[in-house]
C-alpha cells in the first residue's frame, strides 16, 4: 500500500440528500474517484436514488440509470451488452445498490447475471437494513439488532446471511469486502476490479447513524471497529476460490463494536459471548481458506 | 357525549387498520418496505400474532398462500410497484380461492414516480388485474372511520367468499395523524372461515353454485386438501375446457357477484332540489364533504355520493347516477379513473372531471369544478330532467 495515492478529482460533488455521516455517501465519493469519468452508474431504488439528488441538486457527475428495486444487475447487463455494441469497451458500468437490493429483492437478477459473467462491476452499499423507508429489518441486518421490524423483544435472531460466499460461489473473477473506514484498501479494490473482465463484485459496509443509533461522527470509527473485531474481515476472493486477507486486525472483542451503537442495546453478556465465538470461528475458516489459496 | 364516553387520542389510519384486520380475525402479516405503506408495517409488528418478514413482493404473496391453505388469515400492505410484483400471485390466489387482505396504499406514478405523495391512480388496474377480468372486491376507505369498519367488513368479505380482498386506500389517508376520539368506532366481531363441516368424502373445489367451496385447511387428518392454480375439477386436478372446469372458472365470477351484494357500500347525501351529484372515493372525501358545505353556505344545493365499495360497482349507485342531470366526480389522477370505470370511454357531456396530480384535491377545487359544471348543459336524459327524480 506504499506510495498508494487517493485520486483528488472528484466526480461526486457538494449538493446531495444523505443524512450526515452516511457511510454511503462517501462510499460513491471513493467509487468515483476510483473509476473515473467513464463510469456509468445504476440505482435501483435505495437511499442513494434520494441522494442522488432532487432537483435542483444532482450528487454525482456521471450518467446515472435510477431504476426498479429488484432490477440493478439486469439493467446493468442491459447497458453493458449495448455499450459493446457501440464499440464503447473504455466505460465501466458499476450497479450500485444497497443491501435490501442486493441480499434480498435483487439476488435473482444478480446471481442471474453473475452466473452469465456479465461485464460490470456491482458495489453493495451495506448499511444492514431498509434505511430509505424507515429502518426495516433486511436479510444483511446483523443478529442481535433492533430494527423498526424487529422491535424490542424480537430483535433479529438470524445470522446476516454471507454475501460474499453466496456470489464467490458462482466462480466470477473477483468478489471483494471493503469499508468506508478504509478508503486506500477499497479504491485500490475499485481500480484492480476495473482492470479485470466479468462480474466483479464489492460487499462494502457503510454505517448509517440513523439507522444504526450512532452519533454522525462515529460512522468511521464504527466501520473501522467492524473490521478490528473481525466482525466484518478485509478480503478478496479470485476465480471463486484464491482468498486473501487484506488487513490482519488487532481482534478487539466484539463488544467494544457493539456497545457503540443504539441498536444493539438488547444484546446481553451471554449473546456477546456466543457472537464473539462465532467471529472467531469465522475468523479461523477464512484464514484456512487464505492459507489453502497460498499453497 | 360525556368526558368518559369520550376516548380522544392522537392516532393516525395505518394503525387503525392494523387493529381492526387483528380484531376481525386477521392473524399473519407479511410485510415487505415500501413507501408509503411503512406504517402499517411496522404496526403489525407490535400487533400481529405473526409478522413476517419478506425478501420481496412476490414471496410476500406467496408467503399469504401459504398461511392461507393452512387456515391462517394473512394480510400485506404495500403500493403499486409492490403491487405489480404481486400480480401473478393474486391471480393465482383468486384461482385457488384463498382468503387474504391487500392493503394498497397509492401513490404517485408512473413506476416509482414520488414515493411520498399520494394519488388516485390505481383503480382501473384493480379493476382488469385478474386475467379474464373477473371481479376483485375492493373497499376504498374515506376517512378514519371507514378505515376501521372497511377493514373488519373486508377480513370478513374475503372469508366469506374465499378470495384475496383490497383495501384502496392513499398516502395522506394512511399517514396523516390527527386527533380521534375512539369510542365513535364500533365493535368488530371476528370472522368465521366458510368451515367443511360433513363427515363425507370432501372435494376441495366442490361448491353450490355462486359460492366458495367450503373450506378445510392443508394438513387436517381427515382428508386431502388439493390447491390448484390451473383451471381444475371439483378435485382440484388440472382440466383443459371441460364442462365442469370452465363451471368451476365461472363460478369465480358468480361467487363474487352474489357474495359482494350485502357489502355494497356507500354514503348518498341527497340535496332537495339539487340536480348535480358531486361523486368521489378515497381520501378525497373529505375534500367533498367540506366543499359540499361550502357551497350550500352560499345555498347552492349539491348531492354528494362517496363510494366506498368500487369493485365490483354498486349497481345502487349508478341509478342514483341517473338521476341527475349534472355530475362532477373528483378523484387525484389524470385521465379520470372512476369516471371511466362508470362511463367507459362514452362521458356524457353533463359529467365534468375534477382532476388533479401531484397534490391533495382541495374543496376549492370541487368548488370551481361545480361553478363550471353549471354553466355546461345538463343530460337531457336524466331522470331529473325527464322528473322521474324520487
Amino acid at each position: 500500500m506504499k506510495n498508494f495515492v487517493i485520486p483528488e478529482t472528484d466526480y461526486m460533488v457538494p449538493g446531495h440528500l444523505a443524512c450526515p455521516g452516511c457511510g454511503a455517501s462517501l462510499g460513491m465519493r471513493f467509487a468515483l474517484k476510483a473509476l473515473g469519468e467513464k463510469t456509468m452508474v445504476v440505482v435501483p431504488a435505495c437511499c442513494w436514488s434520494i441522494i442522488a439528488g432532487p432537483f435542483p441538486y444532482s450528487a454525482v457527475k456521471v450518467p446515472l440509470f435510477h431504476t426498479a428495486f429488484e432490477t440493478a444487475a439486469s439493467v446493468a447487463s442491459g447497458l453493458r451488452a449495448a455499450l459493446d455494441m457501440q464499440g464503447q469497451d473504455d466505460v465501466t458500468v458499476m450497479a450500485w445498490a444497497g443491501d435490501g437490493g442486493t441480499f434480498d429483492i435483487g439476488l435473482q437478477a444478480l446471481s442471474g447475471a453473475a452466473e452469465r459473467n456479465e461485464d460490470f462491476i456491482y458495489v453493495c452499499y451495506d448499511n444492514e437494513a431498509y434505511m430509505n423507508t424507515g429502518i426495516q429489518r433486511s436479510s444483511a441486518t446483523p443478529e442481535g439488532a433492533w430494527t423498526t421490524t424487529t422491535p424490542e423483544g424480537h430483535v433479529k435472531d438470524r445470522p446476516k446471511k454471507n454475501i460474499v460466499d453466496i456470489l464467490a460461489a458462482h466462480r466470477i473473477p473477483y468478489v471483494a469486502t471493503a469499508s468506508v473506514a478504509y478508503p486506500h484498501d477499497f479504491i485500490r479494490k475499485l481500480q484492480k476490479a476495473q482492470s479485470m473482465h466479468g462480474t466483479r463484485f464489492i460487499h462494502l459496509l457503510s454505517p448509517c447513524p440513523p439507522g444504526w443509533k450512532i452519533p454522525s461522527d462515529d460512522s468511521i470509527e464504527i466501520a473501522r471497529l467492524a473490521v478490528q473485531t473481525k466482525l466484518f474481515p478485509l478480503y478478496e476472493i479470485e476465480d471463486g476460490e484464491k482468498v486473501t486477507i487484506n488487513l490482519e486486525p488487532d481482534g478487539l472483542p466484539v463488544r467494544h463494536y457493539f456497545e457503540k451503537q443504539g441498536r444493539f442495546r438488547y444484546l446481553t453478556d451471554a449473546d456477546y459471548e456466543r457472537i464473539q465465538r462465532d467471529v472467531d470461528h469465522r475468523w479461523e475458516i477464512l484464514k484456512r481458506k487464505a492459507e489453502w489459496a497460498k499453497e | 357525549m360525556s368526558e368518559l364516553s369520550s376516548r380522544r387520542v392522537l392516532t393516525d389510519a395505518s394503525r387503525l387498520i392494523i387493529e381492526a384486520a387483528v380484531r376481525a380475525g386477521a392473524n399473519v402479516f407479511v410485510g415487505y418496505p415500501i413507501t408509503p405503506a411503512n406504517w402499517l408495517y411496522h404496526y403489525a409488528t407490535q400487533r400481529f400474532p405473526t409478522t413476517l418478514p419478506a425478501t420481496d413482493e412476490i414471496t410476500t404473496l406467496q408467503w399469504m398462500a401459504g398461511f392461507a391453505t393452512a387456515g391462517k388469515f394473512p394480510v400485506t400492505a404495500t403500493s403499486f410497484p409492490g403491487f405489480a410484483l404481486m400480480v401473478e400471485s393474486v391471480n393465482m390466489a383468486y384461482m385457488m380461492e384463498l382468503p387474504m387482505l391487500i392493503v394498497l396504499v397509492q401513490r404517485l406514478g408512473p413506476s416509482t414516480g414520488s414515493a411520498t405523495t399520494g394519488a388516485q391512480g390505481d383503480l382501473l388496474l384493480l379493476r382488469g388485474v385478474i386475467s379474464g377480468g373477473y371481479p376483485l372486491p375492493v373497499f376504498s376507505p374515506s376517512n378514519f372511520e371507514d378505515c376501521w369498519e372497511l377493514t373488519g367488513r373486508a377480513v370478513a368479505a374475503s372469508l366469506q367468499m374465499r378470495t384475496p380482498v383490497v383495501l384502496l386506500t392513499s398516502k395522506e389517508m394512511v399517514m396523516t395523524s390527527r386527533s380521534f376520539d375512539l369510542s365513535r368506532l364500533p365493535d368488530i366481531q371476528q370472522a368465521a372461515w366458510p368451515e367443511y363441516r360433513s363427515a363425507n368424502g370432501y372435494l376441495p373445489y366442490r361448491a353450490k353454485p355462486a359460492e366458495p367451496p367450503p373450506f378445510l385447511p392443508v394438513g387436517n387428518r381427515q382428508h386431502q386438501v388439493r390447491i390448484n392454480a390451473s383451471t381444475h375439477d371439483a378435485s382440484g386436478l388440472i382440466r383443459k375446457a371441460t364442462p365442469e372446469a370452465l363451471a368451476n372458472t365461472r363460478r369465480l365470477q358468480e361467487k363474487i357477484e352474489a357474495g359482494m351484494q350485502k357489502h355494497m357500500l356507500f354514503d348518498y347525501h341527497a340535496a332537495p332540489g339539487s340536480d348535480t351529484l358531486l361523486v368521489t372515493y378515497g381520501v378525497t372525501a373529505e375534500a367533498a364533504r367540506d366543499a359540499i358545505r361550502r357551497l350550500r353556505e352560499h345555498g347552492r344545493a349539491i348531492s354528494l355520493l362517496v363510494v366506498k365499495t368500487l369493485l365490483p360497482f354498486p349497481p345502487e349507485a349508478l341509478a342514483i347516477l341517473r338521476r341527475y342531470a349534472r355530475v362532477l366526480i373528483a378523484e387525484e389522477n389524470l385521465s379520470g379513473l372512476l369516471r371511466e370505470l362508470i362511463y367507459g370511454q362514452m362521458t356524457p357531456a353533463s359529467v365534468l372531471g375534477v382532476n388533479k396530480i401531484g397534490k391533495l384535491i382541495s374543496p376549492e377545487d370541487i368548488v370551481a369544478g361545480y361553478e363550471k359544471l353549471s354553466s355546461m348543459p345538463s343530460n337531457p336524459n336524466s331522470e331529473a330532467q325527464g322528473g322521474k327524480r324520487s
